[in-house]
């Protein structure tokens, strides 16, 4: 076979031909930023090209092979891994037709591709686990085969990357795997604490076992499968978001569903199973009713225990899991996410701290909970924004773990500062800006760029000054990644994207500045390095 | 069932308490009468009018109709029963631990019935959808165990002997749409169950035309069904089977709407009062005979006692005590009792007769009569109270010692109801809670020192339910977010069912005000796992 390779490889060569695809136009995807690389995925060349930085300015670059039909790539939240899923050839009509793929590629110390799964599906969906600990394959509305199973799921061991992936079929009455949920460690009646992966289908949520303890087939098989109930007006509920929490000493563990167009959640209370079972718990569902439509749902601890926290308006309902008794507190503002901020806080407080925050007024509440049934305001502080806000960011690392980034629904964004109570603008006159940060939060920089200009600002977290840095092309997108080679240093990647090739203007992610730059070109062919 | 707008009119009991989906008297009140009132004292009695020579005066408007039941849950001593019509299932819900068990009935079971007497939780269930009923018994093991019954077809209503030994299943006219039934449909058929025996035994039976009421004697030898024309009495016996059928007026084709019957406990005697007139009517049931007490003014309420010895009439505005049978006593030596203030149309009873509340709802009354006695109420003390709002229906405690009267809104009042409790004790004043929902429906604990209250108003949404503790007058409120179908009480619990698909029933301890809200009895059953 290699002399067979060799001799193709020759001939072609010889004929002074190159093969096709390098005449394909450069098609890449949108790059992933890892903690010490970037990734380029070439569908086109079924290739990942990973772009690390050994020093101040410098570039270089690895091509690892992926699979052929790139269907999506994702970064494992702590930066470590990419993931790539492609199709393969579908349908195969040899042996030799490549199957669909996982690949796993490890940034560090050097790129390299460190497991490769294949399987018979060519799964479309990827769903990793916050945790880094799984990953799930499932089929997604893309998949054109003309007999599938749409309940066809792929557990994938990312703690153990040696281990085969665990084909099951979703336990469901008739739906199919809409998202996915996975739990903390949570203590049950009967068996170690286990996390649990709760699948939404269309009517229902099943959770599946994820507990070292039970096998493969096991895990498969003892699905629990809990359909959702009837509204009020007689239709059948639809889940729209999952909430767990662990056991408390006087609660057991128990998760909870919001449900789409219902003014019900559903409690799901991991209760003892019966004498003699050896299940590891046995749901007793309960439904209460909060109010109204709630626009999220959130397990906290209040100065009155454990309490699932629906948003309803400018309500916000605690409902005691054990009696489903609801009390209703008034919150002036209609917020419509909540964000557990107690760590960030340093409270050492039993109760949390909850960050508030509205897609429909400027204005963010710091609600504390240890206060929040027996005082008058109930321990609820507003600071008006100066927009509504659409996303919360973290800032990563450990240095500013009281700052978090408010994305407001016009394009500005805002650096909140929660020990302050301070939050600090970011005009953007009306552009909608992407942020960026270094994944482990080291430059304790937010880079703001808006792809297709050559401005871009990087601001320091520490005096929030923002520093307006410049390219000379427009910019496809901005990373801060860690030097590798044990490097201490940092480097902002700038990558700007042609017509048939990509290319990048290289910054010390420490100390930014346009006059200090390196410009690297020709990356999807190898690369050319301009100072 | 809407009766979001009506307060209750008719009594029904629990397995624990007293549970009151609507009740309450019913009739036609009378011209307002001065009589005597006041502590103490017999009050002979004399026709009114006399010595006048004008036309004597109109019957008084008619008490309003109230709302009846609701196919609604029934408590025995440890659980909660309440069937599912759409998936055939009972479920059973402990006031213990509030767990849920499920047991399957037949076709669409509706009407639940506890079955006391047994050393175990039971009770009998129709399913409408299979002409059929279910006994189900949950046993010491925690095992359910079910018989299948074969029942004559359109029953929607059973009554079970106090000891539970029959059960007699029937057609009861007033729960079926009235537009919807011919002249022929007569609703005669009947299906008595001998509980007793093993397995149950039934057997199908004809009464007179269209039943409204059953009831047993003491020995539960007979079971008495008034229907239109009469009354027909079951001999219960090894071989059950229609015994005779008695008229229970003069004229029994035009009397049947305006009939208030009553049965005494041994059986005996009926006891009936006719709407507009100031007769009361005793037959005994053994041989046909009627006789008749003439009292002076229109009788707009009656009630037994509970050994059936005492007739307990409302007249000109007060109460009457008639012997029952009333032999040739004279009627100007019955006793009578009044409060100043109060012209009484309707009366509520203490089940020991010891305490008597007197009130009308023909027309907007906000004063309750407050009468305590006994015996034979040859003394008595009285006092009427101003409740501020229409009084509509009254509840006397179990224990006589208190009482609840459900009230429409006051003029001028911002709110959509109100309750009152009152005190058999005279220096006591009425505590009078306003409420955002009308008042639908009562339990009280069996000792009378709580009750429970339901409020509902489906057109604002607003649903709820007090715990009100007697002793001091005091109530708690406690938010529903779904519209009360009824309350009952259950070990030390009260609950509170409550309309929603999956089913939702809300606890409250009766020592602590603590709650527990269940919803989705069957979820569990569908879980996967």
């Amino acid at each position: 076979m290699m002399k067979k390779h060799w001799l193709c490889a020759c001939l072609v060569l010889g004929c002074g031909g190159r093969a096709s695809h390098w005449d394909a136009p450069f098609t890449p995807t949108d790059p992933v930023g890892l903690d010490n690389a970037v990734a380029v995925l070439d569908p086109t060349l079924d290739r990942a090209l990973l772009l690390t930085s050994p020093g101040p300015l410098g570039l270089e670059e690895h091509s690892l092979p992926i699979g052929q039909n790139l269907v999506s790539a994702s970064a494992s939240p702590d930066g470590k891994r990419l993931y790539v899923l492609s199709r393969g050839i579908s349908p195969r009509r040899n042996p030799s037709d490549e199957r669909p793929r996982l690949t796993v590629i490890e940034s560090d110390p050097t790129p390299r591709v460190a497991r490769t799964y294949e399987f018979n599906d060519p799964l479309s969906g990827l769903v990793l686990d916050p945790e880094n600990e799984w990953a799930v394959l499932y089929v997604t509305s893309s998949d054109s085969r003309p007999v599938s199973n749409p309940n066809e799921i792929l557990l994938v061991n990312l703690a153990d990357l040696e281990r085969d992936p665990i084909a099951m079929t979703v336990q469901s009455i008739s739906g199919s795997p809409q998202n996915f949920s996975f739990t903390s460690k949570l203590s049950v009646p009967n068996g170690d604490p286990r996390r649990l992966l709760a699948i939404e289908t269309q009517n229902e949520v099943t959770l599946v076992d994820l507990s070292d303890s039970i096998g493969d087939e096991e895990r498969a098989t003892r699905q629990v499968t809990i359909p959702m109930p009837e509204n009020q007006q007689g239709a059948t509920g639809a889940p729209a978001e999952v909430a767990f929490h662990d056991a408390d000493g006087t609660l057991d563990s128990e998760l909870a569903v919001r449900l789409d167009n219902d003014t019900n959640v559903l409690l799901l209370p991991l209760a003892a199973p019966p004498a003699g079972s050896d299940r590891p718990f046995y749901i007793e569902p309960n439904l209460v009713d909060v109010g109204g439509e709630p626009s999220t749902i959130h397990f906290v601890n209040t100065d009155a225990g454990t309490r699932l926290v629906a948003l309803v308006g400018t309500n916000a309902a605690l409902v005691d899991p054990a009696t489903s008794n609801v009390l209703n507190v008034a919150l002036s503002k209609p917020f419509t996410g909540i964000t557990l901020v107690t760590s960030d806080l340093g409270s050492d407080t039993s109760t949390d701290i909850a960050l508030l925050w509205s897609n429909t007024t400027p204005t963010v509440g710091l609600w504390d909970l240890g206060a929040a049934t027996t005082t008058a305001t109930h321990g609820l502080d507003t600071l008006a924004v100066g927009a509504s806000i659409r996303q919360v960011l973290d800032v990563p690392g450990d240095t500013f773990t009281t700052s978090k980034i408010l994305q407001g629904v016009s394009g500005d964004f805002y650096v909140l500062d929660l020990a302050a109570r301070r939050s600090s603008p970011m005009l953007t006159n009306g552009h909608t800006f992407q942020l960026t940060f270094a994944p482990d939060g080291r430059s304790q920089r937010l880079w703001a760029f808006t792809p297709g200009t050559e401005a871009f600002a990087s601001i320091d977290l520490a005096d929030l000054n923002p520093n307006e840095l410049n390219t000379e092309r427009p910019i496809w997108s901005v990373f801060d990644i860690a030097q590798s080679n044990g490097g201490v240093g940092r480097t902002a990647i700038v990558l700007h994207q042609g017509d048939s090739d990509f290319g990048a203007t290289l910054f010390d992610a420490l100390a930014p500045d346009t006059a200090n730059t390196r410009f690297y070109s020709g990356l999807a062919y190898g690369g050319l390095n301009h100072d | 069932m809407d009766g979001s707008s009506e307060a209750p009119t008719s009594g029904l009991t629990d397995g624990s308490g007293g549970s009151f989906q609507g009740s309450g008297a019913t009739g036609n009140g009378s011209p307002a009468a001065g009589g005597s009132s006041g502590s103490g004292g017999t009050t002979n009695l004399s026709p009114s009018g006399s010595g006048g020579t004008s036309e004597p005066p109109p019957p008084p408007p008619p008490e309003k109709e109230l709302e009846t039941a609701y196919e609604t849950p029934v408590a025995t001593d440890r659980y909660v029963w309440t069937a599912n019509p759409t998936t055939g299932k009972v479920a059973l819900i402990s006031a213990d631990d509030f767990s849920v068990r499920l047991a399957e009935a037949g076709n669409a079971p509706t009407t639940v019935a506890a079955l006391p007497g047994h050393d175990e939780d039971a009770a009998i269930v129709l399913n409408a959808g299979s002409d059929d009923a279910t006994v189900l018994r949950l046993g010491a093991d925690g095992v359910i165990k079910s018989q299948m019954l074969q029942t004559h077809a359109g029953a929607n209503a059973v009554d079970v002997s106090p000891s539970g030994k029959w059960a007699v299943i029937w057609s009861n006219a007033d729960l079926e749409d009235a537009s919807k039934l011919d002249p022929t449909d007569g609703l005669q058929d009947v299906t008595v169950a001998k509980l007793d025996d093993d397995p149950v035994t039934t057997t199908i039976l004809t009464v007179g035309y269209r039943p409204s009421a059953v009831s047993f004697d003491d020995q539960e030898a007979h079971a008495f069904f008034v229907t239109a024309p009469g009354m027909t009495v079951i001999d219960l016996g090894d071989a059950p089977h229609p015994d005779r059928d008695v008229l229970l007026t003069d004229d029994p084709v035009s009397d049947q709407a305006a009939r208030d019957v009553s049965v005494t406990p041994d059986g005996a005697y009926a006891v009936v009062r006719l709407d507009g007139q100031k007769t009361l009517g005793f037959v005994d049931l053994g041989t046909g005979t009627r006789d008749t007490v003439t009292l002076p003014d229109y009788v707009t309420d009656l009630d037994l006692s509970a050994d059936g010895k005492q007739a307990f009439a409302v007249t000109g505005g007060a109460l009457v005590v008639v012997p029952v049978p009333p032999g040739d006593a004279d009627p100007s030596t019955f006793a009578r009792a009044s409060a100043d203030g109060e012209v009484g149309r309707s009366v509520t009873l203490s089940p020991d007769t010891s305490l008597a509340l007197l009130y009308s709802n023909a027309t907007a009354d906000q004063y309750l009569g407050i009468l305590t006695g006994g015996g034979a109420w040859s003394t008595y003390e009285a006092r009427a109270v101003d409740l501020k709002a229409p009084v509509q229906a009254a509840f006397a405690a179990p224990d006589g010692r208190h009482g609840i009267t459900f009230q429409t809104p006051a003029t001028g009042s911002t709110k959509e109801g109100a309750f009152s409790i009152v005190s058999a004790q005279l220096d006591r004043a009425p505590k009078i809670i306003g409420t955002d929902a009308p008042p639908t429906a009562l339990a009280f604990a069996s000792d009378g020192a709580q009750a429970v209250i339901t409020t509902r108003d489906l057109g604002k949404a607003r649903y709820g339910m007090y715990l009100v503790e007697l002793g001091s007058l005091e109530q708690t409120f406690i938010q529903l977010s779904s519209p009360p179908l009824s309350a009952g009480i259950v070990g030390n619990y009260g609950f509170v069912a409550q309309a929603h698909p999956e089913g939702r029933i809300t606890f409250v301890s009766l020592t602590d005000a603590s709650q527990r809200t269940l919803t989705g009895f069957e979820l569990a059953a569908k879980v996967t796992q």
